[in-house]
C-alpha cells in the first residue's frame, strides 16, 4: 500500500519540484501559449502578444513624415488649388504627429483615439488620392504615384489588431500537408532504424555479454560508433554515400543495390535509406550498452538448470533470457524511440531534409518555422504537435506494451 | 535588436534580409537623409535598390556586391563563341547548345555546372533562367533539360557552388555559373590556371542573380548622423573604394565602377563580362516573409526537378506562392 506524503517529506522533495516547473512545466506551457498567437518576429503587427488592438506610434510617426516627403516632390506638379488642398493635408498631417510624437513603442490607446485614427487615416487617403487619380494629371508622371499607396498602406497597418488566434493555428496544422508528410518521414525513420538497431544491438549486447578473453577490447571498439559526435559521422557517411566519389555509394552500385551512383543521397528513397543505415551504424552500440545492463542481470544459474533440463541453446534463450529481459527492451525501445523521432542533427547535416523535403522530419520543420522564418507561433504549434505524438508514444509503451520504467515492486 | 538594443549603430546585412529585417522594424530609413545629402538613389546598383527597399522606403544602401557570372575556359571555346558569351546577347538555349558542343573537348567532362540543390543558390539560379521570375514555365523546362542533359555533371541536384568550382578548377567542366569569388580558386596548384577563364555574361535577357552586403542603421542608435555619415563614406565615399579595392568587392555605387584606381587593381572589374554582368543585376523577390517564400519556392521548383511533379505544378505553385508573398517586378 503506498503511503501518503508527509509534510517534512513534501520539503524535502520541494526544490525538485521547482525545478521541473522552471525546467520542464514552464517551457511546455510557454510553447503552448506561443502557439495560439500569430507570433511572428519579422512583422511589426505580429511580434508580440497583443490581444487587443494597439498602435504603432513609431512607425505613425515614420509613415506620416513619409507621406508629406513624398507630397513635398509632386506638390510642384500640379495646379495651385491643388497645391494648397495638398498644404492642408500636410498641415493635417503635422498635427497629428505632434499629437502622438509622445507614443514611442506598440502600445494600447482608447477606442476613440483608434476610431479617429481610422477616420484620419482613410480621410487623407481619399484626398490624395482623388489628386494623384484626378484626370487632370492624365499625362503628369508623378514622382510617387507608385509609392503613396503602399505607404498609406503601410500607415494602416500602424493600428495593430489582436494576434490572439485561438486554436487556429491547429486547425491549420491539421490541414498542413508537409506536417503529415514530414511525420509520416519521422515514422518511417523511427520505425525502421529502431527495428534493426534492436535485432542487432541484442546480437552486440549477447556478444558483449561474454566473458571471453578481449572482451573488454571488443567492448571499447564496439562502442566507437557511439562515441563520435553525431554531425561528424554524418558529415563522414556523406562523403561515402557522395555520387562521384563516395565509396559506399561505388559498392552498392558495382553490386546492384542502386542503378546510378548518385542515387544514394539524390533520390528521397535512398536519401532515406542512406539515413537509416547511418543511424543504425551510430546507434546499434547504444542499444547494446542498454540491453547488456539487463542481460548482466539473468541469474547465470538458470541457464544451467536449463540445459541439464535438455533445452537448447536457442530455445533457452526464447524462454529464459527474453522474458527476462522485457522490462530492459522495453525501456532501451521507449528510450530509442523517442529519440529517434526527434532525429535533427544527423538529418540536417545528411541531406538538410531533402532532396525535394523527402527526409524532412518535424523537428528540421519546426526549426525552419522557427528560426529561418521567424513564425514562431506557428512553429510552436508544430513543436505541440511533436509533444502530443511523444505522448501517445510513451503511453503506448508503459500502457499498453507494459514497460516498467520504474519498478513498483520492492525486491 | 528585437531586445531594443542600441549597441549596434551600423549594421551590415545580406541582401536578402534587408526586407525582411526592415519589416521588423529594426532599422532606420534613410530617404530623408539621402535627400538632406543630395544623393539620389539612382546612383546606386538598381538590384541593389530593389532589394533595399520595403514598403516604399529605402533602408540600406549597398556596401559592395557580387553578382553572377559565367566563368568560360577561353582556351577552350572559340573566338567567336567566346565573344556571345562576354557580350551575354544570347539565349539560354543557345548557351545549352554550346555546353553540349564543348562538352568533353579539353580533357573536360562536362560543358556546363550551375547549382540546383535545394538551398539558396537554387533561387538565385533559377531567377536568372526565368529572367526575374517573370517567365517561369520556359525557364524551369531549360533548366531542367540542361542539368539532366549529358552535358552536365549527374549531381547537380546536389551541387552548390563549393561543387561547381571544384569541376571548374579541376578542368572537368567548360563552363560554370558562379560568383565573383570563384575567380580566386585559380592559382598554381589547381589543373586549371588563372589565365585559361575569363569572365562571361549570362544571357542578358535572364539577368544575373546579385548578391552582396548592405549597411543599415540600427533604429534604436543614439547616434544616427554619425552611422549615416559612415554609411555614406563606405558606401560611396573613399572609404568604398578601399573596402573593395582590398577584398575584390564590385561597388554597388555605379560612379565608382569606372574608377581608374579600383580597375588597375581589380582583377575582375575591368573585364568586359563581368561589367556586362553587373549592368543586368537583378535581385531575388525582396519581400517581407523572403526566408518563407525562399523555402516553399526551394521545395516546389526542386520536386519537378527531381521528378516528383510536373511542370504545371511547379510554375503554378511558385506563381501562387509569388503572388501571396507580394512580389512584383519592377
Amino acid at each position: 500500500m503506498v503511503k501518503r506524503m508527509t509534510f517534512k517529506q513534501f520539503v524535502f522533495i520541494l526544490p525538485l519540484l521547482l525545478f521541473i516547473c522552471v525546467f520542464s512545466f514552464y517551457p511546455i506551457v510557454t510553447s503552448f501559449m506561443y502557439s495560439l498567437f500569430d507570433y511572428r518576429n519579422n512583422d511589426q503587427s505580429y511580434n508580440s502578444f497583443y490581444i487587443s488592438e494597439q498602435f504603432n506610434g513609431s512607425l505613425f510617426q515614420e509613415d506620416c513624415k513619409y507621406v508629406n516627403y513624398f507630397l513635398s516632390s509632386d506638390i510642384t506638379l500640379v495646379e495651385e488649388e491643388d497645391q494648397k488642398e495638398i498644404a492642408a493635408i500636410q498641415e493635417e498631417i503635422s498635427v497629428m504627429m505632434e499629437q502622438y510624437a509622445y507614443i514611442t513603442d506598440t502600445v494600447k490607446i482608447s477606442d476613440s483615439q483608434i476610431a479617429k485614427l481610422r477616420e484620419f487615416g482613410s480621410n487623407i487617403r481619399e484626398r490624395i488620392m482623388a489628386i494623384y487619380n484626378s484626370d487632370k494629371y492624365a499625362d503628369v508622371v508623378f514622382y510617387n504615384v507608385e509609392k503613396m499607396p503602399v505607404i498609406l498602406d503601410n500607415l494602416d497597418s500602424t493600428i495593430v489588431s489582436s494576434n490572439f488566434i485561438g486554436l487556429r493555428n491547429y486547425i491549420a496544422l491539421v490541414k498542413d500537408v508537409r506536417f503529415w508528410k514530414d511525420l509520416g518521414h519521422t515514422i518511417v525513420f523511427t520505425v525502421i532504424s529502431v527495428s534493426f538497431e534492436f535485432i542487432l544491438g541484442f546480437c552486440l549486447a549477447l556478444i558483449m555479454n561474454q566473458s571471453i578473453k578481449g572482451i573488454g577490447m571488443i567492448r571499447t571498439l564496439g562502442l566507437i560508433p557511439w562515441a563520435i559526435p553525431t554531425v561528424v559521422s554524418a558529415m563522414m557517411w556523406k562523403y561515402m554515400y557522395d555520387g562521384d566519389f563516395g565509396v559506399v555509394a561505388f559498392i552498392f552500385h558495382k553490386i546492384g543495390f542502386i542503378n546510378k551512383q548518385a542515387a544514394m543521397l539524390m533520390t528521397p528513397d535512398g536519401a532515406m535509406a542512406s539515413a537509416i543505415m547511418a543511424d543504425i551504424w551510430k546507434t546499434t552500440p547504444y542499444m547494446a550498452l542498454l540491453l547488456v545492463a539487463g542481460l548482466q542481470v539473468i541469474d547465470t544459474g538458470l541457464y544451467e538448470a536449463a540445459s541439464i533440463d535438455g533445452s537448447g541453446k536457442i530455445s533457452s534463450f526464447f524462454r529464459i533470457t527474453l522474458p527476462l529481459m522485457k522490462p530492459s527492451i522495453m525501456v532501451a525501445l521507449l528510450f530509442r524511440t523517442l529519440d529517434s523521432f526527434r532525429v535533427f542533427d544527423l538529418l540536417t547535416v545528411l541531406t538538410g531534409g531533402g532532396p525535394g523535403n523527402g527526409t524532412e522530419t518535424l523537428s528540421i520543420y519546426s526549426n525552419k518555422l522557427i528560426f529561418s522564418q521567424s513564425n514562431y507561433g506557428y512553429g510552436s504549434a508544430v513543436v505541440i504537435g511533436m509533444f502530443v505524438c511523444v505522448a501517445i508514444i510513451a503511453f503506448i509503451y508503459i500502457k499498453v506494451l507494459g514497460a516498467d520504467v520504474i519498478s513498483s515492486k520492492t525486491s | 535588436m528585437s531586445a531594443g538594443s542600441d549597441e549596434y549603430d551600423v549594421i551590415a546585412i545580406d541582401c536578402c534580409w534587408v526586407a525582411d529585417i526592415a519589416s521588423s522594424g529594426y532599422l532606420e530609413p534613410i530617404d530623408e537623409y539621402m535627400m538632406d545629402a543630395g544623393m539620389n538613389a539612382a546612383d546606386f546598383n538598381p538590384g541593389a535598390i530593389q532589394a533595399n527597399t520595403n514598403n516604399a522606403k529605402l533602408y540600406a544602401l549597398p556596401l559592395y556586391m557580387d553578382v553572377a557570372s559565367l566563368c568560360v575556359r577561353k582556351d577552350i571555346v572559340s573566338e567567336e563563341d567566346l565573344k556571345v558569351l562576354v557580350s551575354g546577347d544570347y539565349e539560354y538555349k543557345d548557351l545549352m547548345e554550346m555546353a553540349a558542343k564543348y562538352a568533353g573537348e579539353g580533357g573536360t567532362k562536362y560543358g556546363l555546372a550551375v547549382q540546383a540543390n535545394q538551398y539558396e543558390g537554387l533561387i538565385c539560379n533559377t531567377n536568372e533562367w526565368t529572367s526575374n521570375f517573370t517567365n517561369l514555365e520556359e525557364g524551369f523546362a531549360n533548366f531542367k533539360e540542361a542539368i539532366t542533359a549529358d552535358y552536365t555533371s549527374d549531381k547537380q541536384l546536389s551541387m552548390v557552388e563549393s561543387d561547381g568550382v571544384d569541376l571548374i578548377t579541376s578542368g572537368q567542366s567548360v563552363m560554370y555559373r558562379g560568383w565573383s569569388s570563384t575567380y580566386g580558386n585559380f592559382n598554381d596548384e589547381t589543373a586549371v590556371s588563372p589565365d585559361q577563364v575569363t569572365a562571361a555574361c549570362l544571357p542578358k535577357k535572364g539577368g544575373s542573380t546579385f548578391g552582396g552586403w548592405e549597411l543599415g542603421i540600427n533604429i534604436n542608435c543614439k547616434e544616427k548622423e554619425a552611422a549615416w555619415k559612415f554609411i555614406q563614406y563606405a558606401t560611396s565615399g573613399e572609404g568604398n573604394i578601399v573596402f573593395c579595392k582590398t577584398g575584390n568587392g564590385i561597388p554597388g555605387y555605379t560612379p565608382h565602377v569606372e574608377s581608374p584606381e579600383l580597375l588597375e587593381s581589380h582583377k575582375l572589374l575591368p573585364l568586359e563580362g563581368f561589367k556586362n554582368s553587373l549592368k543586368i543585376a537583378i535581385s531575388r523577390p525582396a519581400v517581407a516573409k523572403y526566408n518563407e517564400l525562399s523555402d516553399s519556392m526551394q521545395v516546389a521548383i526542386h520536386s519537378y526537378l527531381s521528378d516528383k511533379s510536373s511542370l504545371e505544378d511547379a510554375v503554378s505553385e511558385v506563381q501562387n506562392l509569388l503572388d501571396e508573398y507580394g512580389f512584383t517586378v519592377k
